[in-house]
């Protein structure tokens, strides 16, 4: 029981690693399934359409779905265009803010679309597919315009034609396939080293603080959630009371529309104040009515990640 | 035991996942069990309408199960023969159409599913379709085959025509190569479809993030208190009623909602901005149980999606 408590505890520590380790290997093994049971080569002029489709459609989904599974795009997209007029009064400089995190969000959705797209070419069958099928390649391989090279070509993903020259083109084929599916994992694992280390540096914040500040979000959410579901046990409580015993109602303070709004306004960075979150700011500023809850401050990539709700109740 | 309640919590609160995963693998499940069992294309002229058959049928089935389980349909339709004005309200006739729409939509999910396995399978279009008698179909298909090609299209599917291996393989390998692409088309059509319409709904909500979420939690707290208190009251009423029956007795009055009330709670909710109610019962016993039919903007209702009324 003691094992298995330090195992849950392991897991819960390290869950954002493990999260997407655990959609890569996902990935991998789906890429598999569909590498050897689903697709077919046609070996025809369709090629290249089937091949490409099978590279690209997945990949979109994955980031379709990534989009809609990341709790920030909500944050961010929630009341933007609503017709509510205190909905629509966002602070000045906060399209740029927008703007940034919509970067940040598509850049951690592409992850899962990356690594199919990675996988399927390390697994070469679908560049296979459909590079045979496309001109560039039939120019590059067809240069001395043997009779039926077009077909021949069309015809090698699936081992068909027996000619010597064959196999040696195939081969490269999947080369090509590797080398580009290599090559697109060090370039993104590159692009993100360097993006995190130039975030982390231009960071006014310390090290430690930033640490703090990671462990409080955390916790600030996770309580958001617990006191979200207790205030709501009692509203409704009160309510289906109510209503069947046909009293009048106790008075129940609950936060109004201009409070809760108040407090999904993004996050931004004020060296001279030190608050954790929005819901701090609030709190200290006299529940936002005194002037300095309107002060703007910095937006800060390194700071994103407070306004990453990790709640499960932020699910679509 | 401590360590039972995370795991446990973990996939509690990712259901929503979870369930959509399950539903994917049963539709897939189904489709192989269907395709080897049950499916045995007719190879002649038929080919067309009994492929089409076991490709839409089943979608139809899972439209019409969809409707059924989503409780929306029935808080909808309830009472609505007996009370036109009740899907009608005056001044509001879109709204039916709207909350139709949505149930609908929630409703499709399941036979999009089944249709994008189907056809990434393969075997169901390709049976179809060659059978197909549309002359510039078989022209495209047959482009540079035997002239045999145009009259045996039809046994392919079952390697019973006259045609050379290569051929029949070949064309076997194209019909399933665009059956394929036809259902990663209809996959990426609908999520594109479905993220651009959440998106739109996100961002014409006249509530903040954070308060959406609290809403969410308060629809789910508020159906169990529903649940706990007709329990609680039918166990009450059903305990006196039995009690004076068996022992001749008065029965001591027990307040329960009057029919009015009922019907009254029984309304789709339609947010209002000016008020702060979370759901129909909320406005009723924050109002005061008059039937009210102001003017009343229609907005996303968060309730459930999947329930068995």
């Amino acid at each position: 029981m003691n094992r298995l408590h330090k195992v849950v505890d392991f897991c819960i520590r390290h869950q954002t690693v493990l999260g997407y380790s655990i959609v890569s290997l996902l990935t991998a093994a789906s890429e598999q399934i569909f590498s050897s049971v689903v697709f077919k080569c046609p070996c025809n002029s369709w090629n290249m359409l089937y091949g490409s489709s099978f590279l690209l459609a997945p990949a979109f989904i994955l980031l379709l779905l990534s989009f809609m599974v990341n709790t920030r795009t909500w944050r961010l997209l929630t009341g933007r265009c609503s017709p509510e007029k205190h909905l629509q009064g966002i602070p000045r400089g906060s399209k740029a803010r927008f703007c940034q995190l919509l970067m940040l969000t598509t850049a951690k959705a592409l992850v899962a679309p990356v690594t199919w797209i990675a996988v399927a070419l390390l697994g070469a069958n679908f560049y296979e597919c459909a590079a045979s099928g496309s001109s560039l390649i039939f120019h590059l391989f067809c240069k001395d315009n043997v009779t039926d090279c077009q077909d021949k070509l069309f015809k090698m993903p699936c081992g068909k034609d027996s000619s010597a020259k064959t196999p040696s083109e195939q081969l490269s084929l999947q080369a090509q396939s590797q080398l580009i599916g290599w090559f697109l994992v060090a370039s993104i694992m590159t692009v993100a080293l360097i993006s995190t280390c130039v975030s982390h540096s231009c960071s006014p914040v310390s090290y430690l603080q930033l640490k703090f500040w990671k462990i409080y979000s955390k916790k600030e959410h996770e309580l958001f959630e617990v006191k979200a579901k207790e205030h709501a046990t009692k509203l409704a409580e009160r309510n289906t009371n109510c209503f069947f015993e046909a009293t009048d109602p106790a008075p129940f303070h609950t936060p109004s529309n201009e409070d809760w709004q108040k407090i999904s306004i993004l996050y931004t960075f004020n060296p001279q104040e030190q608050y954790y979150s929005m819901m701090h700011k609030y709190v200290s500023t006299n529940r936002g009515k005194s002037t300095k809850f309107e002060e703007e401050g910095q937006h800060l990539t390194v700071l994103a990640f407070v306004d990453e709700a990790q709640t499960s109740v932020s699910e679509f | 035991m401590d360590a039972f309640q995370t795991i446990l919590k973990f996939f509690m609160n990712r259901k929503t996942a979870i369930g959509y995963s399950f539903m994917a693998l049963l539709t897939m499940g189904g489709e192989r069990v269907f395709s080897l069992v049950a499916f045995r294309c007719p190879c002649s002229n038929e080919n067309f309408r009994y492929g089409l058959v076991f490709l839409f049928s089943p979608a139809l089935v899972l439209l019409v199960i969809g409707y059924f389980l989503n409780s929306k349909t029935w808080k909808l339709f309830t009472g609505c023969w007996v009370d036109p004005r009740k899907i009608f309200p005056r001044g509001n006739v879109c709204h039916f159409f709207y909350i139709f729409g949505q149930i609908t939509l929630n409703a499709l999910v399941a036979p999009v599913m089944w249709l994008s396995v189907a056809l990434l399978n393969g075997t169901f279009y390709e049976c179809a379709m060659s059978g197909l008698k549309n002359p510039a179909y078989l022209h495209a298909v047959c482009h540079s085959k035997s002239e045999k090609c145009f009259e045996e299209l039809h046994k392919v599917a079952c390697d019973k025509s006259s045609l050379p291996f290569s051929e029949s393989d070949e064309l076997r390998r194209t019909l399933q190569a665009q059956s394929q692409i036809l259902g990663w088309c209809v996959i990426v059509t609908t999520a594109l479809l479905s993220l651009l319409t959440t998106c739109c709904a996100s961002c014409q909500s006249k509530v903040s993030h954070l308060q959406l979420m609290f809403w969410r939690v308060y629809e789910g707290t508020e159906k169990e208190q529903l649940e706990q208190i007709f329990q609680l009251y039918a166990t009450k009423l059903s305990e006196r009623n039995l009690k004076c029956f068996f022992e001749n007795k008065e029965p001591e009055p027990i307040s329960l909602p009057a029919f009015q009330a009922w019907e009254d709670a029984s309304q789709l909710y339609s947010f209002s901005s000016s008020k702060q109610h979370y759901s129909t019962i909320h406005r009723l016993v924050e109002e005061g149980q008059k039937g009210s039919s102001e003017e009343r903007e229609t907005m996303l209702d968060l309730a459930d999606r999947t329930e068995i009324p």
